[in-house]
């Protein structure tokens, strides 16, 4: 990711989270790895956000949409592909400002924190473990989602 | 005596860290910290290149991302003997002090003072106030922080080239080359920075604090004007007193230093005693500081998860196997016992001051070390360390030299040693055959949240809890203030979003 060099102007982020050296953990990154070979619309712009935590709070200043992609766990089956709102992904931690911070607190935060108006958040993700085709079908879920904002074409089945 | 086991799942710490005391008339006579999660970094980066770890280990620590790339580019400036240019080592050195920096602040009041607002103290004078400032998500002090510390980390952006997680260094200095303009941007970030550091946490300039030598000049410093007594430093400790945070906590009183921040040549930056490094290296029994060697770091394991070895090993002998059945009891962490010396020691800000001769922290430590102590000289490091970012990057030249290629390189081995924030970090890396044939890495949690060692010695955070009163069994918020002044913080992990077992769920939205 470019953060503040970035010229051209970012309408929409694609934060994916997760840290890709544990297994179940790694399906954020898996899928930005996948959405980083398609490519990405003008205007959009892929974060391999890994486990940085509150450092990520930046991402959500100065665009109007944010797509965070996320392993879900307690949310349904394995394999089940979700989109939550930011009201059903903001539970109490048990680590509240820790240096374990999850995707909860950095919502919760943002909302303390954004430069800008705050943007369209949609969190994307899978019930884990999720197996490759999990991956790229989040991956195509999240160009769907863009390509309703941007004007992308979706890549065709089997891609 | 009957003595009652109290298990401790820290908050705020990382996922990884259980604490378990036992504790007897009230006090804490004995302490276990549990590192409960495998890392097997090292496991991961044997095989791979020889460059590998400088996007491996980066991602060890989410806080400690840039920490982590310094000590794994120092490691492989060894291995092939590379000294990087002046103006390499200016750029690492800000972007880790950057990092520092944040990290100081943001534990302070996010982590450290949320245990102020704990109902334990609920009856001290200063609570009321306490929860105006530090309360979680609502805190005055808490969203200024929050947004104040969000902006500076833009400058390891701009060196960096790459955020999070960058891996911008490389054997023989850097790839992102700064232009006028990038450091132009990062000396405003830093000016924008230090104005309100010096407004909100300390009440005044970086130089009027630097003058404070000694206990009497803080307590006449603080009683001196409203703004020392009100901003954030001058009522945390006002807090800290009232509390008695500088009776509990005391810990092994061997404090460690590896060194970090190389000092560049040609700087208008004077560092202590001609030492090759801004923060020195050292050894202190105390405030009494002697020469620190590397080759005297051993890793014990008697009570560690792994295979076992007699006594301990040096890094670049040592193993990592783990080995989680067969020794139940005797065996209790993750985290290996690293040890100096022989002896167990401290890491972190409290033992940087001791080795940068800090008048105002020895003095403190004259009193004896104290959990209270240990916070401040975190939340004063800053004061140290933004004049010489400062300095660095103005001496620095845009589009300048950041870079010499080292020469190929089949086989060797090399150490890195930095201080992330939370103290002494370590990589030792060997290459056979141009591949990475052994990796250790030493963490400054590691060092100070360590289990018991060959010898049966308690780890320095486990000696620093003996002698916690205990009031609530429930609720001892003693303790809490005691590991947390330590700021451990064993790796970041799994960051699964996870509905809690409570919360009803709809289905997808």
């Amino acid at each position: 990711m470019s953060w503040t060099v970035e010229s051209k102007p970012v309408r929409c982020r694609v934060l994916c989270l997760g840290n890709r050296y544990v297994a179940e953990d790694a399906f954020g990154p898996q899928v930005h790895d996948v959405l980083q070979d398609w490519g990405m619309p003008d205007g959009v712009e892929l974060v391999d956000g890994g486990i940085a935590g509150l450092n990520l709070l930046h991402c959500f200043d100065h665009v109007k949409q944010v797509i965070v992609v996320d392993a879900l766990k307690g949310f349904g089956t394995a394999g089940k592909l979700l989109e939550l709102s930011p009201e059903q992904a903001i539970f109490e931690e048990d680590q509240p400002l820790g240096h374990g911070t999850g995707l909860p607190t950095l919502l919760r935060l943002m909302e303390l924190s954004c430069e800008s108006d705050i943007p369209s958040v949609t969190i994307v993700g899978v019930e884990v473990p999720a197996d490759e085709q999990s991956v790229k079908e989040t991956a195509r879920r999240v160009l769907f989602m863009l390509g309703s904002d941007v004007g992308m074409t979706i890549p065709p089945e089997g891609k | 005596m009957s003595v009652k086991t109290i298990v401790l799942h820290m908050n705020r710490v990382e996922g990884d860290l259980e604490v378990h005391v036992d504790v007897a008339d009230g006090v804490v006579v004995d302490a276990w910290c549990k590192g409960t999660m495998y890392r097997g970094f090292e496991k991961i980066l044997v095989g791979r290149g020889p460059l590998d770890g400088l996007v491996i280990t980066p991602r060890i620590c989410g806080i400690c991302s840039t920490s982590h790339l310094l000590a794994a580019a120092r490691a492989l400036d060894d291995v092939f003997d590379v000294e990087p240019p002046p103006d390499a080592h200016r750029v690492r050195n800000v972007t880790l002090m950057t990092e520092t920096v944040q990290s100081d602040i943001r534990h302070t009041v996010l982590m450290f003072a949320a245990d102020l607002v704990n109902p334990a103290h609920r009856s001290d004078p200063h609570f009321e106030e306490a929860v105006r400032r530090f309360e979680p998500f609502r805190g005055e002090s808490v969203v200024e922080v929050i947004r104040e510390t969000k902006k500076i980390l833009e400058i390891v952006a701009i060196l960096g080239g790459q955020w999070p997680h960058s891996s911008f260094m490389v054997p023989g200095g850097i790839v992102s080359v700064p232009s006028s303009a990038d450091l132009q941007r990062c000396l405003w970030l830093l000016r924008s920075f230090q104005s309100w550091y010096e407004r909100q946490i300390l009440g005044c300039s970086l130089e009027r604090f630097a003058q404070i030598e000694s206990v009497a000049e803080l307590h006449a410093w603080l009683d001196e004007s409203p703004r020392h007594q009100n901003s954030d430093f001058g009522f945390l400790l006002r807090a800290m007193r009232s509390m008695r945070l500088d009776e509990i906590g005391a810990g092994p009183g061997n404090y460690l230093s590896v060194g970090s921040l190389e000092m560049p040549n040609d700087t208008r930056i004077k560092a202590v005693q001609d030492s090759h490094f801004l923060e020195p290296a050292g050894f202190a029994q105390g405030t009494e500081v002697e020469a620190f060697e590397q080759e005297s770091i051993r890793e014990h394991v008697a009570h560690s998860w792994f295979m076992d070895y007699p006594g301990g090993r040096h890094p670049f002998d040592g193993e990592t196997r783990p080995y989680a059945t067969g020794a139940e009891g005797s065996k209790y962490s993750w985290a290996k016992a690293p040890r100096y010396a022989d002896r167990v020691v401290e890491t972190g800000p409290l033992a940087e001051a001791v080795m940068s001769g800090q008048s105002l922290i020895r003095d403190m430590l004259s009193q004896g070390p104290n959990a209270m102590v240990r916070q401040i000289a975190r939340i004063i490091r800053p004061v140290r360390l933004i004049p010489a970012m400062y300095a660095w990057l103005e001496e620095a030249r845009g589009d300048g030299h950041y870079y010499v290629k080292p020469k190929p390189l089949q086989n060797g081995r090399g150490f890195g040693l930095c201080h992330a924030p939370r103290g002494s970090l370590g990589h030792w890396v060997e290459i056979t055959d141009g591949a990475i044939s052994h990796y250790q890495i030493v963490t400054p949690t590691a060092w100070n949240a360590s289990p018991r060692d060959s010898e049966n010695r308690r780890g320095a955070m486990e000696e620093a809890l003996i002698g916690t009163p205990v009031k609530e069994v429930d609720n001892p918020i003693d303790v809490y203030h005691v590991v947390r002044s330590f700021d451990p913080c064993l790796v970041c992990t799994v960051h699964t979003l996870r509905k809690p077992l409570n919360r009803e769920w709809n289905g997808a939205a």
